[in-house]
């Protein structure tokens, strides 16, 4: 199987509390290639947790579109997201250890992880030895997850997303809690996973040295896409709307209601605050 | 998957085996009602067949021609029936009157020889007893016996033309082993009543019936039941065969009778059979549901607690066949595993309570009977688990994969609750109609109330909980304040409040049942014993009996002689004859016997009368002038009338019959031996006629030598006797058999005529009444009480002195009684022996209760206890499955509680209040839900057979008090027990958080 694209077009979640609607998701765009590795990085509340679960088809946008692969999930039934759970999206939960029966073997897990799969024709289920090699983690498979370090333990969660041997795989928060060289596998894990199976990667992360190892870090602000990492350089995103979010740094310095001109030539696009000759610069409105 | 979940299973073993464990006590209780049942039926059967009586365990076919006696001797076979085969003529010759000569099969074996010897060939008799005594028959005597015939014109049995007298030995004198044994069963022989021939006949052997010539001979076919020919399992098959025999018998046999009680006998324990099958299931099902409910608990909390788990299998995208296994599967499997454990553990516990109960265990062995019980509780239970984890195979995957839990819907909906409503209400309703019967679903009113009310409380608690802990909070009651909020905000605090509320309920309904049939069980054994302690005695003579009674207790305070004289026949109903001076000293009376006290009722029965003519002398002697004898001009030549003197010793005893001698024209003295040196009280002179062709005297009594015959109103005659005149010139009295009776009396007037009787229903106007001789006479009802102690509701009653001193025949006493009171000494029995009395019987109050204690629905009612103190220990374990469950998340709260600053004195009240406000409320609630279910059909249980007399209508409040108040312990030290745990845990966690 190879990898899923993904592609969110004015993404907007809103959960309803008690205390009143909380906008999690602002429009959201975001385009992923297929057998892309991606880190959704960003502050707590900044809405990751929530793109990732409307990934996964655990919810609903309250507007706009998702799109894995050559599905729109809006438009699914709930009897075809949780086949496309069983078969194309595979999904490691935050916490190890709640991806797996605590009281089953890892060759347990994997099974029931690849039930639906199993039953799906047209779908050719790797061995679940060979997906624990994958992993990293040869002849554990009658191991149960409480007998594992840390870092096996979300090796074996990782097992168990790409049991079904999914088109995308979706990681919350892989590395949390681990050391360097746990960590070091984890990640290992899974761009051996994104070699070999050409497994479109979403990770969220606070880490940015994930993003970095990784190759493409998204920055979630605000229920949007605030900026993105690229081989190394950062760059501001124009969002569907025409809007650019500027980096945290220099929102210091210019707060919101600050007047910019925007220059555009040669290529460039330029944003002078208070215009050219910055009368206006740093002027609020009343 | 089978794997996996028998993983899941491994894992999670204290949740397992609570689940098996309900599950066992849900299969058990579903098949301990029907086993229980099956027990009962085979405890009814016994008991009614032991208390039949000989008719009913009989059937008998009568002819009296031979062939038609052989056909029926074919057809009549019942399956475990005896056939008796008799045969009766009859004869004269023996004494005035006929007499029958009776061959019976195997009669020996029934008689017990009082003199000589038992039959052993033909032309052999055996004599009753009385009848030897009176005949003064021994053995070798023998007598003369001409066959004889029945003459409708002279209502007479006469010589068969042309027959000789047959000369037979007499070899013995006998009495019946058991007058009441089956074997006699629907014979005319030894039955209570007045004495006829046929009641102690001549016996002789077969082979001698046919060495008389004779026409006329009366054949009977007679099948008795064996031992062990009536029982459940026989029941079906018997009655088949009895109603195709019957058909057989009475259509095809025309020439013919057949007799048969039989059906009484099963109409008897099919009502005892349906009343047991009332009373059983109104606990049985409750507790099945209360099993099916708090496994319902268990699963629900313990779904709660796997719902990660669950999420994480949803999110792997599994399938609906799937999910259900891993969320189902495991509880399924616990269930089914439990079911056979049930079914035998159900079994074994009816079998240890049928040994304790009913004394037998017949009936408790294993079977298939009750498999589709099982069945049923086994799939309430699977269904009880699904419902619980619905919401879990429902919900949204992200739901269940939440780490904080959302405030989830309601357990059950209004609608659940108008359901519950409107089912309570159409069961009291079809139960309260005109007709409605305890069948159905009305068998579900106790626990639909207790059910229904406990539901719709259960809204309450909560917001009422809340008020109460704000109320609390603001006085500065922390720790009372937390406990209460524990009870509002936790949905699982309504459910626990409902299983304690019903189970409190149905404590207290089953010991109000069981507390009113208690009290009913001792009225209806008072009432039908009589008197505290009811001595029978064997035959002896009414005036011997009052003689001896007033001997051993002279004072009045503890002894009162009682005649029993059965009804039937004439007779309406049953009669006693009682010393009524001592009636209201030593009978039980109750005030539901009406408003006639017991003295009043005796002074009625007994109002004054001339006190008796006593003779002390040895010769009698009689101026009599016969002024003039007319006798039918067809009358064959046999003499004239004769006359008599009888008396009866003064200390009681057969009569004493003088011979005065034939009555001839003219005046002159006649003389009788009387014997009375010791005291004789003067019964009257008899007028014997040589035969009932009519005849007619005038006769006047000038002198009866010791004896004042100068006041006339001393005196009456009977139907054949009619005084003229008196005083001064002595009796002057008609007398006639007016062509139909063969004595006419000269009575002393030393009883009242008409005789006074009290009865519990309406007598008709001119009511004659049999007395102790088994002579009618006129009597008038002086009383209607609507109950008469030994009697019950319906009885008649009159004086027994009186009776003895009406009775111009025999009085020995087929059932002769002592009643005693309590203030009767310890040597009575010791007191009446001396008196010459022979004790046959000595029944108490407490007997007659443990009688009455094993019928139907007495043992049915027991069931109830046992359901009962089922539903207890479930309630006590739903407690602590609660504490457990709850333990994590409060502990949680109460650990940040004493983070926040909160005392441990504070925290350990709250722990401990947490489930004691849940006792606390559901008492109450309980309590008025069992007085509502009573309410609702206390009056319609059947917790006596006999619904003559009226149960209580309400149980005593400390019946149900006592109970509850231990129940409601056991619950508050079980929730105080875990609540201190709790709090220790909390001290523990906040030490180890300080570490």
């Amino acid at each position: 199987m190879s990898g899923l694209a993904v592609a969110c077009r004015r993404v907007v979640h809103i959960y309803r509390a008690e205390a009143g609607d909380v906008v999690a998701l602002a429009g959201v765009d975001l385009t992923i290639s297929p057998g892309e590795m991606l880190a959704l990085v960003g502050p707590s509340g900044s809405g990751k947790s929530t793109l990732v679960a409307l990934l996964a088809g655990l919810m609903r946008p309250s507007a706009g579109r998702v799109h894995v692969g050559t599905y729109d999930l809006g438009k699914l039934s709930d009897a075809e997201i949780s086949r496309l759970r069983g078969t194309e999206i595979g999904v490691v939960l935050q916490g190890a250890t709640r991806n797996l029966l605590p009281y089953a073997s890892l060759h347990r897990n994997i099974w029931l992880a690849q039930r639906r799969a199993a039953r799906t024709s047209g779908i050719a289920l790797d061995d679940p030895d060979r997906i624990l090699d994958l992993v990293g983690l040869p002849g554990l498979g009658r191991s149960r997850i409480g007998a594992l370090p840390p870092g096996a333990q979300q090796r074996a969660a990782l097992a168990v997303g790409i049991a079904a041997g999914p088109g995308l795989l979706l990681v919350d928060e892989p590395t949390s809690q681990l050391d360097l060289a746990g960590r070091d596998e984890v990640l290992h894990a899974i761009e051996t996973v994104n070699a070999e199976r050409g497994t479109t990667v979403v990770v969220v992360t606070h880490d940015a040295e994930v993003g970095a190892r990784l190759g493409r870090a998204v920055t979630i602000r605000d229920g949007r896409v605030g900026a993105e990492g690229r081989g190394g350089q950062d760059f501001a995103v124009v969002a569907g709307d025409g809007t650019v979010q500027l980096p945290p740094d220099v929102l210091g310095d210019f707060p919101p209601g600050t007047l910019f001109t925007v220059d555009h030539a040669d290529g460039a696009v330029t944003l002078v605050a208070g215009g050219s000759d910055g009368t206006l610069a740093g002027h609020v409105p009343d | 998957m089978i794997a996996l979940v028998l993983s899941m299973i491994v894992a999670r073993r204290v949740q397992a085996l609570t689940v098996a464990l309900l599950s066992v006590l849900a299969v058990a209780a579903a098949v301990g009602a029907p086993v229980y049942l099956r027990a009962v039926d085979r405890a009814v059967v016994a008991t009614e067949v032991d208390r039949a009586t000989a008719d009913e365990l009989t059937v008998a076919f009568t002819s009296s021609d031979e062939r038609t006696v052989e056909l029926a001797a074919a057809l009549l076979r019942l399956p475990g029936f005896t056939t008796i085969h008799a045969a009766r003529i009859p004869v004269l010759g023996t004494q005035p009157g006929v007499s029958w000569l009776v061959a019976q099969q195997e009669v020996c074996a029934h008689l017990a020889m009082t003199a000589g010897r038992c039959l052993m060939g033909p032309s052999e008799v055996i004599v009753g007893s009385r009848t030897a005594q009176r005949l003064e028959l021994r053995p070798g005597a023998t007598i003369d016996v001409t066959p004889a015939t029945y003459d409708p014109q002279s209502n007479s049995y006469v010589p068969e033309p042309g027959r000789t007298p047959a000369t037979l030995s007499v070899v013995g004198v006998y009495r019946p082993v058991d007058p009441r044994e089956p074997y006699w069963g629907r014979s005319p022989h030894f039955r209570p009543g007045p004495a006829d021939p046929l009641n102690e006949p001549f016996f002789t052997a077969p082979p001698t019936l046919p060495l008389i010539p004779h026409g006329f001979e009366i054949r009977v076919i007679s099948a008795v039941a064996e031992p062990g020919a009536i029982t459940v399992d026989r029941l079906g098959p018997l009655r088949t065969s009895l109603t195709e025999v019957a058909g057989q018998l009475r259509v095809g046999l025309e020439d013919g009778s057949f007799g048969s009680d039989l059906d009484t006998l099963f109409g008897r324990i099919d009502r005892g059979r349906e009343l047991a099958r009332q009373v059983v299931p109104i606990a049985a099902v409750p507790m099945v549901v209360l099993c099916w409910f708090v496994l319902f608990l268990a699963v629900a909390y313990g779904t709660h607690a796997r719902r990660h788990e669950l999420g994480l299998v949803a999110l792997r995208g599994a399938r609906a066949p799937v999910r259900w296994w891993l969320t189902a599967g495991e509880s399924a499997l616990v269930i089914l595993a439990g079911a056979p454990v049930g079914y035998l553990l159900g079994h074994a516990c009816v079998r240890v309570a049928a040994a304790l109960r009913l004394d037998s265990t017949d009936g408790t062995g294993l079977s298939l009977g009750p498999f589709w019980y099982a069945a049923i509780a086994v799939a309430g239970a699977l269904l009880a688990g699904t419902l619980a984890q619905r919401q879990a195979l429902a919900s949204p995957v992200v739901e269940l994969l939440r780490r904080v839990p959302g405030p989830g819907a309601a357990w059950r909906s209004v609608a659940f609750d108008v359901a519950a409503v409107v089912v309570t209400a159409v069961a009291i309703v079809q139960l309260r109609t005109p007709g409605g019967q305890l069948a159905g679903v009305s068998l579900l009113v106790p626990a639909l109330v207790a059910a229904t009310l406990a539901v719709v409380l259960s809204r309450l608690l909560r917001p009422l909980a809340g008020r109460f802990g704000r109320y609390a909070l603001r006085r500065g009651r922390l720790g009372t304040a937390l406990g209460a909020l524990q009870l509002a905000r936790h949905p699982g605090s309504q459910r626990l409040f409902v299983l304690l509320s019903v189970v409190l309920a149905g404590l207290g309904f089953a010991a109000g049942a069981t507390d009113v049939a208690g009290r009913a069980i001792v009225d209806r054994a008072l009432v039908s014993t009589g008197a505290p302690r009811v001595i029978s005695l064997s035959t002896v003579d009414s005036g011997r009996l009052l003689h001896a009674v007033r001997r051993i207790d002279p004072d009045g305070r503890f002894a009162m002689a009682v005649a029993v004289l059965p009804g039937g026949g004439a007779e309406p109903a049953p009669r006693l004859a009682v010393d009524t001076a001592r009636l209201a000293a030593v009978a039980e009376w109750r005030p539901d016997f009406g408003s006639v006290g017991p003295a009043d009722l005796a002074a009625r029965l007994h109002p004054p009368a001339p006190e008796p003519l006593l003779v002390e002398a040895a010769t009698l002697a009689v101026d009599l002038a016969v002024l003039s004898a007319t006798v039918d001009v067809d009358a064959p030549a046999e003499g004239p009338p004769r006359a008599y003197a009888v008396l009866r010793p003064v200390a009681g005893g057969p009569p004493v019959v003088g011979v005065l001698g034939d009555l001839v024209p003219g005046r002159r003295t006649y003389r009788a031996d009387v014997a009375c040196a010791s005291g004789c009280r003067l019964t009257g002179l008899e007028i014997r006629y040589p035969s009932t062709a009519w005849h007619h005297l005038e006769l006047q009594v000038h002198d009866i030598s010791t004896v004042d015959i100068s006041d006339a109103d001393r005196w009456r005659g009977d139907s054949g006797a009619l005084l003229a005149s008196g005083g001064g010139v002595g009796l002057r009295f008609s007398a006639s058999n007016l062509g139909r009776y063969l004595t006419s009396w000269l009575l002393v007037a030393d009883s009242p005529s008409p005789v006074p009787v009290a009865a519990t229903f309406e007598l008709p106007r001119s009511f004659k009444i049999g007395g102790l001789d088994g002579v009618t006479r006129t009597s008038t009802q002086v009383g209607q009480p609507e109950l008469l102690p030994g009697l019950g509701n319906r009885g008649i009653v009159m004086d027994l002195e009186y009776a003895d001193r009406a009775a111009v025949g025999g009085t020995a006493l087929a059932e002769p009684q002592v009643w005693l009171g309590r203030q009767a000494p310890a040597d009575v029995l010791d007191r009446l022996a001396a008196e010459g009395l022979v004790v046959v019987g000595d029944l108490r109050v407490e007997d007659r209760q443990a009688a009455l204690d094993r019928d139907a629905p007495a043992v049915a009612l027991w069931f109830h206890l046992v359901a009962a103190g089922f539903g207890v220990m479930l309630a006590l374990g739903g407690i602590a499955l609660v504490a457990v469950v709850d333990r994590a998340h409060r502990l949680a709260d109460l650990r940040a509680l004493r983070a926040q600053g909160l005392s441990r004195r504070t925290v350990g009240t709250a722990a401990r209040w947490g489930q004691l406000s849940v006792v606390a409320a559901a008492v109450p609630c309980g309590v008025v839900a069992a007085l509502a279910a009573w309410a609702a059909v206390g009056d319609a249980l059947p917790l006596v057979e006999d619904a003559a007399l009226a149960a209580p209508e309400w149980p005593a409040a400390l019946a149900m008090a006592g109970p509850w108040a231990a129940a409601a312990v056991g619950f508050a030290v079980v929730a105080t027990a875990a609540g201190a745990v709790l709090a220790r845990a909390a001290g523990r966690s906040e030490k180890e958080g300080r570490r």
